[in-house]
């Protein structure tokens, strides 16, 4: 939970800004694959909608042109009974039938059709005269199919187109076949149209899978026939279409193969009896079908359509989550890097100007300390010099601790001064020529009233001369600060060490001491920041932490280095190395070399 | 005659301090508190020598050399903190005579100075 106390207060480390930017990304994909899948499950109910009414609407269309169909045929048999009941009784000619034929166009309005014809009703009395009736038309051979001799016949007395194929059907007792006898019986009793259920026309009989076909009939009177015994009593005849179920179909079935469906047609009137249905395999999945229960003139037929599975092409609703989904983590990914890479540069942005604003307090606080510790130098120093009357030896000693304090407050205010600097990358060497020795010589001096005060005893060894480029004033604030340390943390009557040679291309200034030394562990923290490292004298003599850091910083802008060998309570050893001319020097002399 | 010193030094403590250092000494001692200060008492007083503190508000060390028509050659001792080489010698083409850091210096050490200052410098007719 530290986390979020960390992200609301501004301290988050690093590695939290990448875990945010990474929640960040996380959140988005899981919002993105949520829209994906929002999206692919309305597709999909969409898809399904639109599907179910897609399907309906082709059930719709099949149904329509049904309805159209019968609709056409039975406009066409009224005006074929028109003409028959024009002429009246069964004076009907074949001439009329065909001057009807033609010029209703039956041909056009119903092309499907197979035939369209006259069945007359025929007594058994007067058989003779309906055969002559016939041969005289011309038809010699003419005989009653099947033959045998029945109370009444209903033979097909005309049929038009009258071709090869419908001549078969000339001359066919209808009666002999039971769903059509039955169908003329029903259209006899009503007074209006009966369809057959499916049988197989006359005319496909000698084939070896024969179709299926209807028959629609329009009953035929002369005389009263509004009762149900005049009408049985009061027939002539029939007039009716025969039709090819798959022809009539076809148009349905080639525009719902193209959409891939299917359609099955049954009648259902008595027991359920398929008619026709379209080629077009059946899919797998009976829950996809859909069906309608039709009333076609007197039966009962039941429609019934199904598909193929429909080609959705890509844009399926798994295609659209999984896409989704993808772009999402894309998306998240892309999002992540930038978030992440946009919160780091502003930490570090943040990171910088926390110290730059650290630097510029310290130095301005340095500065203001500055001052007034100036201020109290003078006054002291007035006090010290005489200024103000002799002093009493105690009060010499007094102000002389109050002065060593105040050169305290000044050395540290300084060394805060130049770190400050030194952070801000503000350290600005001021190359000149000089004597290193004269400034090892002189820090040394400026020690000796410490030294004596715990009479130690400082030797200068090595050289008396050592000429080198670098910045005069830092460095000997280099070399005081170890020779300062070096007496710090000395026992009293100890020994310090100062040695100053010269080598080819650098100059080396040891300084050793017998004091309290540092132990390996710590030679780590010895150079860092405000770190101070706890022994007997550390307490006692006091520090700002600040000094060994300042060293090593001021040496190694020299390109220098400065190094401890070190061991608790065996004392201390510190190698200074610096490069006899500065970097920039050195680089040019390789240049001309 | 004693000879008179303008100080030019913007705290209180270092200005007070200064100038008793100075009196004790047998200066008579202007004191002024910043560069505008000091450009109006030169209206009035004429110093042997000028002690400048650089860092100062309303005008500064550095302005005010700008600013001050040395016609009179008197010596000007700057004294500060600022320890960079550049600016040390900016202050030198403006006219600055000697520099000296104030914070280490004691008070013998800028006595010495001054009278070192005061010395090289003929006496006007």
């Amino acid at each position: 939970m530290d986390i979020f106390r960390r992200f609301w207060s501004k301290k988050q480390s690093l590695q939290d800004l990448h875990v945010m930017a990474i929640v960040v990304a996380l959140v988005l994909v899981l919002l993105g694959s949520l829209a994906s899948y929002l999206s692919a499950f309305t597709t999909q109910r969409q898809h399904t909608q639109e599907y179910n009414d897609f399907k309906q609407q082709q059930l719709a269309l099949t149904t329509e042109h049904i309805n159209q169909k019968i609709a056409d045929y039975e406009q066409i048999l009224l005006a074929a009974a028109s003409v028959s009941n024009v002429k009246g009784g069964q004076g009907l000619t074949r001439a009329d039938w065909q001057t009807f034929y033609h010029s209703s166009q039956v041909q056009a309005r119903a092309p499907k059709a197979l035939a369209i014809g006259y069945v007359q009703h025929v007594n058994a009395d007067a058989l003779p005269d309906y055969i002559a009736q016939r041969q005289a038309e011309g038809f010699a051979d003419f005989a009653i199919t099947p033959s045998g001799e029945r109370a009444s016949y209903s033979p097909i007395t005309f049929i038009e187109p009258f071709d090869v194929v419908n001549q078969l059907a000339f001359g066919f007792d209808m009666q002999t076949d039971p769903a059509r006898s039955a169908a003329m019986a029903a259209a006899r009793n009503s007074g209006t149209f009966a369809l057959t259920s499916s049988v197989v026309l006359r005319q496909d009989m000698d084939k070896s899978n024969p179709p299926k076909s209807i028959l629609l009939y329009y009953p035929l009177y002369e005389g009263p026939h509004d009762l149900l015994a005049d009408r049985q009593a009061n027939i002539t005849g029939y007039v009716y279409m025969a039709f090819r179920l798959a022809d009539i179909m076809s148009v349905r079935a080639e525009a719902l193969q193209k959409v891939g469906a299917g359609y099955v047609l049954t009648d259902i009137t008595v027991k359920p009896q398929l008619m026709v249905q379209s080629t077009t395999p059946r899919s797998g999945k009976t829950g996809d079908a859909v069906q309608k229960d039709l009333q076609v003139v007197d039966r009962r037929w039941q429609l019934q359509q199904f598909s193929t599975p429909s080609q959705q092409g890509w844009i399926t609703p798994s295609g659209l989550f999984i896409s989704g989904c993808l772009i999402s983590v894309l998306l998240g990914g892309f999002v992540y890097l930038l978030i992440d890479r946009r919160l780091t540069y502003l930490r570090h942005l943040h990171d910088a100007e926390i110290q730059d604003t650290r630097n510029e307090l310290l130095a301005l606080a340095s500065h203001q300390l500055r001052t007034p510790a100036s201020g109290v130098k003078q006054y002291l120093g007035m006090l010290q010099a005489g200024y103000f009357g002799d002093l009493e030896p105690e009060q010499h000693s007094v102000i002389t601790k109050a002065a060593t304090a105040n050169d305290r407050q000044l050395e540290i205010i300084d060394q805060l001064l130049y770190v400050a600097k030194a952070d801000a990358g503000q350290l600005n060497l001021q190359q000149t020529e000089f004597d290193f020795a004269a400034v090892i010589k002189n820090a040394t001096v400026n020690l000796t009233a410490a030294a004596k005060a715990k009479q130690l005893n400082i030797k200068l060894q090595g050289r008396k001369q050592l000429p080198l480029v670098g910045d005069e004033r830092l460095l000997a604030m280099v070399a005081e600060n170890l020779i300062s340390n070096a007496v710090k943390y000395s026992y009293p009557n100890a020994s310090v060490w100062i040695k100053l040679q010269g080598r080819v291309d650098h100059v080396e200034l040891t300084v050793r001491d017998e004091g309290v030394g540092i132990a390996p562990e710590d030679h780590g923290k010895l150079f860092q920041k405000f770190s101070r490292i706890h022994n007997d004298l550390s307490v006692s003599e006091g520090g700002s932490g600040l000094g060994l850091y300042l060293a090593r910083v001021l040496t190694e802008a020299h390109g220098g280095t400065l190094e401890v060998a070190s061991s608790a309570d065996k004392g201390a050893l510190f190698t200074l190395r610096l490069p006899k001319t500065s970097a920039k020097e050195q680089n040019v002399a390789q240049l001309t070399d | 005659m004693s000879k008179t010193v303008l100080l030019v030094e913007d705290d209180n403590a270092l200005n007070d301090a200064f100038t008793i250092m100075l009196t004790k000494n047998g200066y008579q001692v202007s004191s002024a508190f910043d560069g505008q200060q000091a450009l109006d008492l030169l209206k009035t007083v004429q110093p042997d020598i000028i002690l400048l503190d650089l860092l100062m508000p309303v005008l500064g060390g550095k302005e005010f050399l700008q600013q001050f028509n040395n016609a009179g050659h008197v010596p000007i001792i700057v004294f500060s903190n600022l320890d960079s080489k550049s600016e040390i010698q900016e202050v030198m083409d403006l006219g600055a005579s000697r520099y000296m850091l104030k914070a280490w210096a004691t008070p013998t050490e800028l006595v010495r100075v001054i009278e070192d200052a005061l010395a090289a410098t003929p006496t006007p007719a």
